[in-house]
């Protein structure tokens, strides 16, 4: 019985969701789904290798077609889903931890701590990403999705702290902070208790925004080829296909196919990005449902609608 | 000021006529019908002063008027018809507002109805010099040439009392006062024939506020335009005002000549918003206060929306039609929609015990005082601030006692230093010179091993009730925890029944309707009701309250400085009132302490300091101070602002 009321609640508390979040979501789960299932329904070995020398078109037994060695491409992606996902997710909460821990504290405690911690984010804000991702996995011995993960979290938590130390700062000398200190809570049940949970809208757009930037830099590195090539994943896909001269050769679901299956993931993280703007700032949501009064839509500058008795109809 | 005053005639054409004016905001949850059928004639060189509560619906009646409103607002009925001397031509039968379109509404704004905003920090362009701001408004609406233009700022400039040179300044570099001066002279620059004045000082401190209103006087006087002045502060327009409309929940409940309120208004709202005013002279009278909510605009509100908080009220009030008429016995002019009640009729039995229990003390109101609890000796506070690295003190020695059982006010106007004692007393900054007593023992409560056995003893009150609440905790949380605390550094557990007991004692009954409830479900006066039970639950001997009830509206404020002076004989609490009303002290506190400029300049017993005010910064901050019986005796009365030390004329920003 009560799975079945969390279950209902959850629903509800979906419904209520801006739709640019249940399009997102869905868009999302559907990806998920394939990460967790993908490599079990795979038509094909995705390492499988023909005598074939041209890549072949899409028909019915391979309906993405082929590489110019005959490998799979439905069944590349299909294996190549989990290790895009799982590495987003894994940076995603990684880095929000490290945003969230440093902002709170630079935010909090302010003075020394803030100072150092500021110029410790800055300096990371500022160092070129990409070479030097570059730079360090090339030579790490082991590169592959942990390495990756490890230094893509390590260079992907400096915006969100930012972001949230500025929250902090403002929110620390609101009255209820102040009040909290007054009652005799502790720094850290202030921040665990008082703090954090009015900032859940700005960590969580935090989180999805670092997801993005995970997976399209992951994807990055993987076609520049900084990366494990063992192990599959739509950077890879897209590697083999700048490898074999796909666009040359014509071969356009080669990289359309991945490039689209990136795009989409992207945007499912967008829309739910947009859809927690909305949420958490109800404005943006009634400033365009709201501005259809009557039958025409207002714009803010317009001067207030007069709309007498009856005359609704006649507008 | 105003002549006799010339009432309103069926002659005299109104430059601008609202009649049955309907606003109503649509939202999901229904219409919220703001406005309802309101009549309102404004007349050239006279003011009418708008007057009730937040949310009654005077701002959305005069944006309303001049279709400022954003949707989702809309005007759902009603007239409002403009008859300027310049549009005369174009429409002889006056500018119908509400047919009009956006180009013509374009030209009737500012030119023809101009407005001063409540806040001139936020209604000026932060990057833009005072002059640019001036000239784009001038050359959007007169054909003249830039020296013509220049010219015309100048004078505008110093006819609301600024230097020219000012003119290059940035809005930062003005004072508050200043910054409104500008808005005003922006407001008058092409010659409009009404103004519109929304709130225009509040948040300015009383000195700086009685200058403003009386320059504006003298520009309505030279230039004959009409005002319509709002204000949650009846006691103000009964020194300024020709004529004042209050308004309740969307409706006028009275509309009368100045001099007609001043003797007491009819309508038991009127009556109640005058009876929550605490006065400076004369006899200290019984306040009355408004106790209750207004109601909810949706829907219908059969007959008097008043209805529920009047003492007065009887079955037949939820008949009536809500029209203001005159009544017997009434002055000329002088309309009420209450129909039951006439002038001057005294309140019903028991609606006292509604009332405040401020009552007068006996004569000589020194009570006994109670030991000493909490003092300070040469408090200093320095902030290193400034570009250059120059320290500001904000507080220069100041020495205060605390007495269990008495309450101390601190009046002082903003930026005195008030605050920053408060601070220091809790422990939120550091000293930096003089020392902090508790029982005669010195410690330094902003020292991390000091400040929670102190919080035991000194508990704090903030000045914002929708800011000391956490938005995401119910009261219950916020008490139990406090509660929790507290049993920790006692050694004594903590009962639910403690939650159910301190709601009690801030009367906030039934309390199973408010245990559970989140701070945004509560009204201000119930949030800061729920301030001062968490406060209690330390159960302390001293209460800093930081202007505990000027974010509140007029009618709750009464409630709440009861409670606290309930209180206060209840717990024998040591209670420092800080405030910038010199009013509520003198009727609330049994000291008060006058701070300017980061210093003590006077200090007495509160009835004698304010009779007999010795310090010219005192008696200018008391005859600054509005107060409606004072008016008659005020009119021609020196002004004492210009002869004290620079206090009476702001000095500039920086």
């Amino acid at each position: 019985m009560p799975a079945r009321s969390a279950l209902r609640r959850f629903a509800a508390g979906f419904g209520r969701l801006p739709l640019k979040a249940k399009i997102g979501i869905a868009i999302l789960s559907l990806f998920i789904l394939v990460a967790i299932i993908g490599p079990a329904i795979a038509p094909y070995d995705p390492f499988a290798n023909t005598t074939q020398a041209t890549p072949g078109a899409p028909n019915g037994q391979h309906l993405l077609g082929t590489s110019a060695t005959g490998g799979d491409i439905l069944s590349q992606m299909l294996v190549g889903t989990r290790p895009t996902v799982i590495l987003g997710l894994v940076t995603g909460l990684v880095a929000t931890a490290l945003s969230v821990v440093v902002g709170t504290a630079a935010g909090y405690l302010g003075g020394y701590a803030d100072e150092i911690l500021s110029l410790f984010s800055n300096v990371i804000l500022v160092l070129p990403a990409l070479p030097l991702l570059v730079v360090i996995l090339g030579y790490l011995p082991h590169t592959g999705e942990v390495a990756t993960a490890i230094v893509l979290s390590a260079l992907g938590w400096p915006w969100g702290a930012r972001v949230i130390r500025a929250q902090t700062l403002s929110m620390r000398n609101r009255d209820f902070v102040l009040a909290a200190r007054e009652v005799g809570e502790r720094p850290l049940r202030i921040i665990l208790f008082e703090l954090l949970p009015n900032q859940i809208g700005l960590i969580a757009a935090s989180f999805v925004g670092t997801v993005l930037y995970a997976i399209l830099t992951s994807v990055a590195l993987a076609f520049i080829g900084v990366t494990n090539l063992n192990s599959w994943n739509y950077g890879v896909i897209l590697y083999w296909a700048q490898n074999g001269s796909a666009v040359e050769l014509g071969a356009w679901w080669w990289y359309v196919f991945p490039g689209l299956a990136v795009a989409l993931l992207g945007m499912s993280l967008v829309l739910i990005n947009f859809g927690l703007d909305e949420l958490s700032n109800p404005r943006l949501r009634s400033s365009r449902v709201m501005n259809r009064i009557g039958r025409r839509s207002w714009r803010p500058a317009d001067p207030t609608p007069v709309i007498r008795e009856g005359m609704e109809a006649a507008l | 000021m105003s002549t006799p005053d010339a009432l309103p005639s069926a002659t005299a054409t109104p430059v601008l006529e609202i009649s049955g004016l309907d606003i109503a905001y649509r939202s999901e949850a229904g219409e919220v019908r703001a406005v309802r059928g309101v009549d309102l004639d404004l007349h050239p060189g006279k003011i009418v002063g708008l007057a009730g509560e937040s949310g009654c619906g005077k701002s959305t009646l005069a944006y309303g008027a001049v279709r400022l409103l954003r949707p989702p607002a809309i005007v759902t009925g009603g007239s409002v018809v403009y008859r300027g001397r310049r549009l005369s031509a174009g429409h002889p039968d006056g500018f119908d507002v509400l047919a009009a379109g956006d180009a013509e509404l374009r030209r009737l704004r500012w030119r023809e109805i101009a407005i001063v905003f409540q806040s001139a920090m936020n209604a000026l362009n932060p990057v833009l010099r005072i002059s640019e701001q001036l000239l784009d408004g001038i050359r959007a609406h007169l054909e003249i040439s830039d020296e013509q233009a220049r010219d015309r700022a100048r004078e505008l400039i110093e006819m609301v009392g600024i230097k020219p040179e000012r003119l290059n300044a940035y809005p930062h570099e003005l004072s508050g006062g200043m910054r409104q001066r500008v808005m005003i002279a922006m407001a008058l620059a092409v010659e409009p024939e009404v103004v519109i004045m929304d709130e225009p000082t509040t948040g300015l401190d009383v000195v700086v506020q009685k200058e403003i209103l009386r320059e504006t006087m003298a520009l309505k006087d030279q230039l004959g335009f009409a005002v319509l002045f709002i204000t949650h502060d009846l006691s103000l327009l009964l020194e300024i005002a020709d004529r004042v409309v209050v308004m309740y929940a969307g409706q006028v409940v009275e509309s009368a000549p100045t001099s007609a309120v001043r003797h007491g208004g009819i309508h038991p709202y009127t009556r109640g918003l005058l009876g929550s005013f605490p006065r400076l002279r004369g006899p200290r009278v019984q306040l009355t206060g408004i106790p209750g909510t207004p109601p909810d605009l949706r829907g219908e509100l059969p007959g008097c929306p008043f209805h529920a908080r009047c003492a007065f009220a009887q079955d037949a009030c939820l008949q009536i039609d809500m029209r203001v008429q005159a009544v017997n016995g009434a002055e000329p002019g002088q309309l009420s929609a209450c129909p039951f009640v006439a002038p001057g009729q005294p309140l019903p039995e028991g609606a006292v015990t509604s009332g405040s229990k401020l009552t007068v003390p006996a004569e000589g109101d020194a009570q006994p005082s109670g030991e000493l609890v909490l003092s300070g000796q040469g408090l200093r506070k320095d902030y290193r601030g400034g570009r250059r690295g120059e320290v500001v003190s904000a507080v220069k020695g100041v020495d205060l006692e605390l007495h269990r059982g008495r309450v101390v006010a601190l009046v002082g106007e903003s930026g005195s230093g008030k605050s920053t004692i408060a601070k220091l007393l809790s422990g939120q900054e550091r000293l930096t010179g003089g020392e902090i007593l508790l029982d005669g023992k010195q410690i330094d409560p902003s020292t991390r091993s000091h400040f929670r056995a102190y919080k035991k003893d000194v508990q704090m009150v903030f000045q914002d009730p929708f800011a000391s609440l956490n938005p995401l905790h119910t009261v219950r949380y916020h008490l139990q925890r406090a509660l929790k605390l507290h049993g920790a550094r006692t050694g004594r557990g903590h009962a639910v029944a403690d939650v159910e007991r301190l709601l009690e004692q801030v009367s906030l009954t039934p309390t199973t309707k408010f245990r559970d409830a989140y701070p945004h479900e509560l009204s201000g006066g119930q949030r800061q009701r729920v301030s001062i039970a968490r406060a209690l639950a330390a159960e302390p001997r001293v209460l800093l309250a930081d202007e505990p009830v000027s974010m509140l509206d007029v009618s709750i404020r009464l409630e709440i400085l009861d409670l606290i002076s309930e209180l206060r004989s209840r717990y024998q609490l040591a209670i420092l009132y800080i405030t910038h009303d010199i009013a509520s002290a003198r009727y609330f506190a049994d000291e008060i302490l006058v701070m300017h400029h980061g210093e003590i300049v006077e200090r007495g017993p509160a009835e004698q300091l304010v009779q007999n005010p010795t310090h010219p910064y005192t008696q200018l901050l008391i005859a600054s101070s509005p107060d409606p019986d004072t008016f008659a005796v005020q009119e021609d009365a020196p002004e004492p602002g210009h002869q004290v030390d620079g206090v009476g004329k702001e000095g500039p920003g920086r």
